[in-house]
C-alpha cells in the first residue's frame, strides 16, 4: 500500500502556475488503473478521473455533485464508513483502507484506498483526494491461496468413523499449533455432527512429539470430556514415549494404547461392544452350514 | 428480566434442565436455588443439565455448574452436563477451566444412560464400574 | 498501519450490560470474519473483563473496534475502569487467585483466550485492559 503514498503526493502539494494544471490533467488520466478524484469537505465527488471511470463505470457527469457514500455497500453505508474515512483522514492526515465497493452495474470490486485532507494554508478543511486502486484480482488470489490451503490441512487429518458411535483420526506429520488447533476443532465437530461418543487419535504418524503437542493433545482430550466424549490416544512409539518421559509429560490421566488394534479394543468396550472370536472351523459348524 | 425462569423437567427419578439463551447472573443463582429445592422436595436421583443451547460459558457459569453437581452429590443425586458445544470446551479448556468431577454426556440420552449406570451400581451396593454393565454383542 | 474501521462505546454499570457487551463483542467478531471457536474465546473474555468492571471497579465503560493490519482483521475491545486498580497484579493475573470467592480464571483466563493482552493499572485511579483477537 505504500507505492499509493507515493503516487498521491503530487495531488496534495499546492497549485502555483500553469504547467501545473496540465501535468495534473496528464497525471489524473494517465494512471488510468487508479481511481482519482477529490471530493467535498462532506464527500460531494467534485473531480472525476478516467481510472475512476474505469473502476467505477460512471461517467464524470453522472457522478460529479453526488456523494461518494453511493460506492458503498449498504452495509458499510449502515456503518458510516464513508464518514468515518473522512473524519479519520481530516483527524490524522490519511486515511488507508481496503474493501468491497459496488460499481455502476451492481457488481463488486475489491479496491484499496487512500484518502489525504486538502487544506487551505490556513489550515481550514477545502475537501478530500481520494486514490483507490482495483485490487480484486489479488484479493481473489489471496482467497482461494487461503481456501487451498485450509483443504490441504482438513485432506491431511481424516476424521472416519469406525465402528457405531467409535471416530478415528489418525494424524500424519507434524503437529503445530495451527495445525493442532484445526485437528482439535475437526475432531470435537466430527464428535457432535457423528453423535460418537468415543475418538481415537492415532500418531503414529506424527513424527515428534515435544511439549507443545502433548499439551495440544491433552486440551483436546479434556475438550473433548467436557463435551462427554472419551479419548483415546493410540499409536506412541517407543522413541515417542521415551521423549515424553523425559519431558516430564505427564499422560497419566490420559487413555493411551501402543496400536490402533489395542485402541479399537478399549474403545469397544467403552460402547458396550465386545468382540468375540467365532472360534476355529469345526466338524460341528461346518456341519451346521450344510 | 427478573420474571424469567429456566423451566426444570421431571423425567421419572430425574431432573432435565435445559438452558438456552443468554444465561445472565440473576437466572444463574435463581436457577441455583431452584433446583436443589427440586431435588429436595422430589427426592431425585440425578439432574441432567442440557447446556446444548449455550453459546458462551465464562468462569461465572461454570463456577455455577460446579456448585450445582457439589451440591445435588450432596443430597445423593448426581448431575451431568450434557451437549456442550464444541466451541464452548476449547475455550473452557483454554481459560483452565475443566470441570473436575463433573460428569458429562453428548446429549440426553447419553446423560439419562450413565445416570441409570450409576445408580445401578449404587443400589448394587458396589464400587465396582467394570464389565459387568456391558453387553456382549457377538458378531 | 492498523486501520481502524468502525467502533462503538458502551457504559457497563449493572449485570443486564455484560449480555449486551457479550452480544455487541458477537457482532464485531462476525463482521470481521472470526472464526466460531475465536468468536466464543472472544465473547468468553469479554464477559470476564467485563464482570470484573462490574464485580470490582462499580462498573465503567468498552469499546469495541473493528481493527485491521493489511490484509488481516480483528477485532480489539478496551475496558476502562475507575476504581481501586488492582493492587498485586501479579498475583490477579495468577491461576485461580480470587480476592472474591471466585474462581480466580478471569484475568489469566482472559488473556490466554486472545491474542494480545495489554493491562494497565493505577491504584486509586483505575484499570484500563485492552485486548485484541485477529482473524486466522
Ligand atoms: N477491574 C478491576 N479492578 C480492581 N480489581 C480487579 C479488577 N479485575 C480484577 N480485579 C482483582 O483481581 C482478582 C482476580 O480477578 P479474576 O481473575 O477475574 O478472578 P475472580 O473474578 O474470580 O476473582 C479479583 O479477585 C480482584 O481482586
Ligand atoms: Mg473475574
Amino acid at each position: 500500500m505504500s507505492d499509493h503514498s507515493k503516487e498521491t503526493k503530487p495531488t496534495g502539494g499546492q497549485s502555483q502556475n500553469g504547467t501545473n494544471e496540465e501535468f495534473y490533467e496528464c497525471l489524473l488520466n494517465g494512471l488510468s488503473d487508479l481511481a482519482i478524484y477529490m471530493l467535498s469537505p462532506t464527500g460531494v465527488v467534485q473531480t472525476w478521473s478516467k481510472g475512476a471511470q474505469e473502476i467505477k463505470q460512471y461517467e464524470a457527469s453522472e457522478i460529479i455533485g453526488a456523494n461518494f457514500s453511493r460506492f458503498y455497500n449498504k452495509y458499510d453505508q449502515e456503518r458510516n464508513l464513508p464518514a468515518f474515512e473522512l473524519e479519520q483522514a481530516a483527524r490524522t492526515g490519511k486515511f488507508e483502507g481496503a474493501g468491497w465497493r459496488v460499481r455502476k452495474d451492481g457488481s463488486q470490486v475489491w479496491v484499496e484506498v487512500v484518502v489525504a485532507p486538502l487544506k487551505s494554508p490556513t489550515g481550514e478543511l477545502k475537501g478530500f483526494v481520494k486514490v483507490a486502486r482495483d485490487a480484486t484480482e489479488k484479493k481473489k488470489t489471496a482467497e482461494l491461496l487461503e481456501r487451498q490451503q485450509k483443504d490441504l490441512i482438513e485432506l491431511s487429518t481424516p476424521v472416519m468413523s469406525l465402528w457405531q458411535g467409535i471416530l478415528a483420526l489418525p494424524i500424519v506429520g507434524t503437529l503445530d499449533s495451527t495445525r493442532s488447533q484445526i485437528v482439535t476443532e475437526r475432531l470435537l465437530h466430527g464428535l457432535t455432527s457423528s453423535g460418537c461418543t468415543v475418538a481415537i487419535i492415532d500418531i503414529s504418524g506424527v513424527p515428534t512429539v515435544d511439549t507443545v503437542v502433548a499439551q495440544h493433545l491433552m486440551k483436546t482430550v479434556a475438550a473433548a470430556r467436557l463435551m462427554g466424549a472419551d479419548c483415546i490416544i493410540s499409536g506412541i512409539r517407543p522413541e515417542i514415549a521415551q521423549t515424553m518421559v523425559h519431558l516430564g509429560i505427564d499422560l497419566s490421566n490420559v487413555r493411551t494404547k501402543s496400536s490402533m488394534a489395542r485402541a479399537l479394543e478399549e474403545a469397544m468396550a467403552l460402547v458396550n461392544v465386545r468382540v468375540v472370536p467365532i472360534g476355529p472351523k469345526t466338524a460341528a459348524s461346518r456341519g451346521y452350514d450344510r | 428480566m427478573s420474571f424469567e425462569r429456566i423451566p426444570i423437567l421431571t423425567m421419572g427419578e430425574f431432573l432435565l434442565v435445559t438452558i438456552q439463551g443468554e444465561m445472565h447472573d440473576t437466572l444463574a443463582t435463581t436457577l441455583q436455588r431452584e433446583l436443589t429445592a427440586r431435588v429436595a422436595t422430589q427426592g431425585a436421583r440425578g439432574v441432567l443439565l442440557d447446556i446444548s443451547g449455550l453459546s458462551m460459558v465464562d468462569s461465572f457459569m461454570g463456577r455455577m455448574v460446579s456448585t450445582i453437581a457439589s451440591i445435588t452429590r450432596m443430597m445423593d443425586a448426581e448431575t451431568v452436563v450434557v451437549g456442550m458445544q464444541p466451541a464452548v470446551a476449547i475455550t473452557l479448556v483454554e481459560m483452565g477451566l475443566t470441570l473436575p468431577g463433573v460428569l458429562t454426556a453428548m446429549n440426553v440420552e447419553r446423560g439419562m444412560e450413565l445416570l441409570r449406570g450409576r445408580l445401578g451400581f449404587a443400589r448394587e451396593d458396589s464400587n465396582d464400574y467394570g464389565e459387568s454393565e456391558r453387553d456382549a454383542i457377538d458378531f | 498501519m492498523t486501520t481502524v474501521s468502525r467502533n462503538e462505546t458502551l457504559s457497563i454499570s449493572e449485570e443486564i450490560d455484560v449480555v449486551m457487551a457479550r452480544n455487541k463483542v458477537r457482532l464485531f467478531a462476525k463482521e470481521a470474519g472470526l472464526g466460531l471457536v475465536d468468536e466464543t474465546k472472544l465473547i468468553t473474555a469479554a464477559s470476564e473483563l467485563t464482570r470484573n468492571m462490574l464485580l470490582y471497579a462499580n462498573g465503567g465503560t468498552i469499546s469495541i473496534e473493528h481493527v485491521s493490519v493489511a490484509e488481516t482483521a480483528g477485532v480489539r475491545i478496551r475496558f476502562e475502569d475507575c476504581g481501586p486498580g488492582i493492587v498485586d497484579l501479579a498475583l490477579a493475573m495468577t491461576d485461580g487467585y480470587s480476592s472474591n470467592n471466585g474462581l480466580g480464571l478471569g484475568l489469566p483466563g482472559a488473556r490466554r483466550l486472545v491474542d494480545e493482552f495489554q493491562i494497565n493499572t493505577k491504584k486509586g485511579e483505575g484499570t484500563v485492559i485492552v485486548v485484541t483477537k485477529w482473524k486466522r
